[in-house]
């Protein structure tokens, strides 16, 4: 069932909880579920948010067998299905994660796509990805790194000639899909963990926030060169995704301490510096980051450390935005 | 009931934690004080005061991290002293000639305020010590120098403040002592008095502060709160009687409190939304204002909070939403983060010494910066020191401490007083005794060292004790201050 924006009754209502992402610097587009609601609730516990949020794109339950049933569940081609099953679920986060995984379905519907007779490839294969992108959207909002690729996308599959064959067609499509992955993400990965390693040094105490594939690379390969330093991870509910980080590095054996975001201000004075990974940047300079990348900023700041954020070129987006209230994605309450 | 009895089930219960909240400890050690002063037989306010601070010094030694018990026993030592001041000057009126009171004029209305002579000290009975009347009071230095902390100060002392009525109180004193049964202390009773209203304003402190409720929260406001605080609570339930506003409550992680305080909130009727931590930022953009409660509020304005709090002011400060913090006067403190007595985190944090080599192998010395921030306490400007925990240092220090041989206090003043120099401290937790065995020692090869530096600012051969004072009230430039500072160190030479 589809929950209405309609403002909630003031008064004799139970706590409602609501997701919002607080990020770096401004604003947030992680995946931010709200906190642990009511489970006794007095009131009737609505589905709709507060009326702050009522511009943002509402939580919907996304099940299996509710996409199955679904009209789009038959339409689009399983492996985006699977995809989308995933996003929701939140098997897949990260901004990153999600697009190098979108581009892999995507090229898996461009190889097994058809043209039917009496259409022509790209305007049909564009319609084809739209819908597979709509669906995507219907189970958790694109996030930017996501939409450059399909822009990306798009502007290759306009660019190919018409009177090409479709197998043609089609392998030119996955071969610059294929580089488009490995400059943008992976080359760009390398050139940014070379430069990000050469910051750190011998006896480092690095803070880190939740759980970044670009930093935990950083850091990985900054252990594999040699270097002594040691980690503190903060983490924060209700994604409790440092566990994941501190996981990865203790197998590196690299020394590491845990702390909770409420302890952040007691550890920031043995720490030398902070890395962040972002899902975005703005072109006002917005760092947009996992719930939570604000705080830790602040208070790097206010302790005068060095917050150094790590973030590919094929996240950054044109638009502004100034809080995290603007643009946002609501999580299950 | 036997107040020996009580004292220790009290203590008892403070170590097992089984008295919740700042308010029940305050209450219950106003109430052990008067029945110290009620039942117990004191001839005069040296007595008394001896008295209360021994229970006092127990009491907060049975829970250092519960300030308010140290403020209450504080006033009722405040009570006292104003009680001896007032007599003191009854007496001197009494014997003074006219010309010895006119000398007394002489000087001025402003410097007499400051000396505490007779009609300042008429002018400020029964006021507390405020802007308002800051001119007419006495000195300064004189309230601030009721600290009873510990058995390091000893009290600075009224008696010292009126010279001139000092013998002959002594002389009463001592005519007194001569008869069979020493009669009570004849002001006892005001103090009584004055414990009786101090215990009835502790009773009211959550109906006046709800009281202002309705003029700080306005209609559809969006007020912020974290964690659960029972003050802040009361606050908002009074405002939701005649205002409509929506509060969002973070889960102060890791108790969790912020549950508490939702399901309170909306049992109460108001609009209530709870949200993680790290969602703070985010909604901080959008409340008008900021509500918390706080465990203690410290002499230079800090705020002992729970944990997190610091990062919702921050976040406060970045979008200059206005904060608020909620508190009762028990939890008003004269001490100052540095001070040994304020313990964070519920255990004990404070100055301890690194030795050098342990510094330079850690590369601390060059790493870490001076002007950090303390721990849950959002105070500003005080030159604060750093917390290493570094293991090996644990050990030296216990090494040190435990064996208090010559050559380990020179060792330990050496290092102190590079480490003043440098302006850095390093400080790892230890038990108390061993941090007050190692101060002593400090200071008594300090007294044997230097005996007359103590209250002169001089660079060429620094009493170490002043130099450390001088390194930490590194922000207070005025004399007055440094010679406050002094003249408690020099109580610490005293036997």
């Amino acid at each position: 069932s589809s929950s209405g924006d309609a403002p909630v009754a003031g008064g004799g209502r139970g706590p409602g909880s609501v997701g919002s992402g607080g990020g770096a610097a401004a604003a947030a587009a992680g995946r931010a579920a709200g906190a642990g609601g009511a489970p006794k609730a007095r009131g009737p516990l609505t589905t709709s948010s507060t009326e702050l949020f009522a511009h943002l794109q509402q939580y919907r339950p996304v099940s299996v067998e509710g996409v199955l049933r679904s009209k789009e569940g038959g339409s689009v081609h399983p492996a985006v299905v699977a995809l989308g099953l995933r996003y929701a679920d939140g098997s897949i986060t990260g901004g990153t994660a999600r697009c190098v995984a979108m581009v892999h379905a995507l090229s898996q519907v461009i190889a097994d796509y058809h043209t039917p007779e009496g259409k022509s490839l790209t305007r049909d294969l564009m319609g084809t990805i739209n819908s597979s992108v709509d669906f995507l959207v219907r189970c958790r909002p694109l996030s930017v790194s996501m939409g450059n690729a399909i822009k990306a996308l798009k502007l290759y599959l306009s660019k190919i000639d018409p009177a090409a064959p479709e197998t043609a067609a089609k392998s030119q499509l996955l071969s610059q899909m294929q580089d488009w992955l490995n400059e943008k993400v992976a080359l760009a990965d390398k050139v940014l963990v070379e430069h990000a390693v050469s910051k750190v040094y011998d006896g480092d105490v690095i803070l880190t926030y939740a759980y970044s594939q670009v930093i935990l690379e950083v850091l990985l390969s900054a252990a594999r060169e040699g270097k002594r330093f040691r980690v503190l991870v903060v983490d924060s509910r209700p994604e409790l995704e440092g566990r994941q980080m501190m996981r990865r590095l203790l197998q590196a054996d690299i020394p590491c301490s845990y702390a909770f975001l409420s302890g952040l201000s007691y550890c920031m004075r043995e720490v030398t510096k902070v890395l962040l990974g972002a899902a975005a940047v703005l072109s006002n300079g917005t760092v947009l980051s996992r719930a939570g990348s604000a705080a830790v900023a602040m208070s790097a700041a206010a302790s005068s450390k060095p917050v150094l954020v790590c973030c590919e070129a094929f996240k950054f987006h044109e638009r502004v935005q100034l809080d995290s209230i603007t643009h946002n994605e609501l999580g299950d309450p | 009931m036997n107040l020996s009895n009580l004292v220790e089930d009290y203590c008892t219960q403070l170590r097992r934690r089984q008295i919740h909240g700042s308010f029940a400890c305050a209450k219950k050690t106003a109430e052990v004080m008067r029945l110290l002063i009620t039942t117990q037989r004191h001839t005069d306010a040296a007595s008394l005061i001896e008295d209360v601070r021994t229970v006092g010094t127990k009491l907060q030694a049975a829970k250092p991290v519960e300030l308010a018990i140290g403020n209450i026993v504080r006033r009722v030592l405040h009570m006292i002293r104003e009680e001896q001041q007032q007599e003191q000057l009854e007496q001197s009126e009494a014997h003074s000639t006219p010309d010895a009171k006119k000398e007394q004029k002489g000087p001025g209305l402003l410097s007499q305020a400051f000396r505490g002579g007779p009609a300042a000290r008429a002018l400020a009975m029964g006021r507390a010590v405020s802007l308002s009347n800051l001119l007419d009071a006495p000195a300064l230095p004189e309230v601030s120098d009721l600290g009873f902390s510990g058995s390091r100060l000893q009290p600075t002392t009224s008696e010292a403040a009126s010279l001139s009525a000092g013998e002959d109180a002594d002389s009463k004193r001592s005519g007194w002592r001569k008869g069979k049964a020493p009669p009570q202390w004849s002001s006892k009773n005001n103090v009584i008095e004055m414990l009786n209203e101090l215990i009835d304003e502790l009773d009211g402190i959550e109906q006046q502060i709800a009281q202002q409720a309705v003029e700080h929260i306005h209609a559809n406001e969006v007020i912020l709160t974290y964690g659960m605080s029972d003050t802040t609570y009361d606050f908002l339930k009074e405002a939701s009687r005649k205002r409509e506003f929506q509060v969002v409550v973070a889960e102060a992680a890791p108790r969790y409190d912020g549950h508490r305080m939702a399901r309170q909130l909306a049992e109460s009727k108001i609009q209530t939304t709870l949200i993680a931590d790290s969602a703070v930022f985010a909604m901080m953009a959008r409340a008008n204002k900021v509500l918390v409660g706080a465990h203690a509020v410290l002499a230079n304005g800090g705020v002992i909070a729970p944990s997190g709090v610091h990062m919702v002011a921050l976040a406060a400060k970045r979008h200059s939403v206005p904060f608020v913090v909620l508190v009762g006067l028990h939890k008003l403190s004269p001490l100052f983060p540095h001070d040994p007595d304020v313990t964070f985190n519920g255990e004990l944090v404070w100055i301890a010494v690194q030795l050098q080599h342990h510094m330079k192998r850690d590369n601390l010395c060059d790493r870490s910066t001076v002007h950090t921030r303390q721990p849950p306490v959002a105070s500003m400007g005080v030159r604060h020191p750093i917390i290493s925990p570094g293991q090996a240092a644990h050990h030296k220090m216990a090494e040190i401490v435990n064996s208090p041989a010559p050559q380990n206090v020179r060792r330990l003043y050496t290092v102190v007083q590079q480490c003043g120099r440098s302006g850095r401290f390093v400080t790892g937790t230890q038990s108390l005794s061993a941090y007050q065995q190692c101060w002593d020692c400090v200071i008594c090869q300090a007294a044997d060292q230097a005996s007359t530096s103590v209250a002169k600012q001089t660079s060429a051969n620094p009493c170490p004790a002043v130099l450390i004072l001088r390194v930490l009230h590194n922000r207070l430039q005025t004399a007055a201050s440094l010679l406050r500072c002094a003249r408690s160190c020099a109580c610490w030479f005293q036997p």
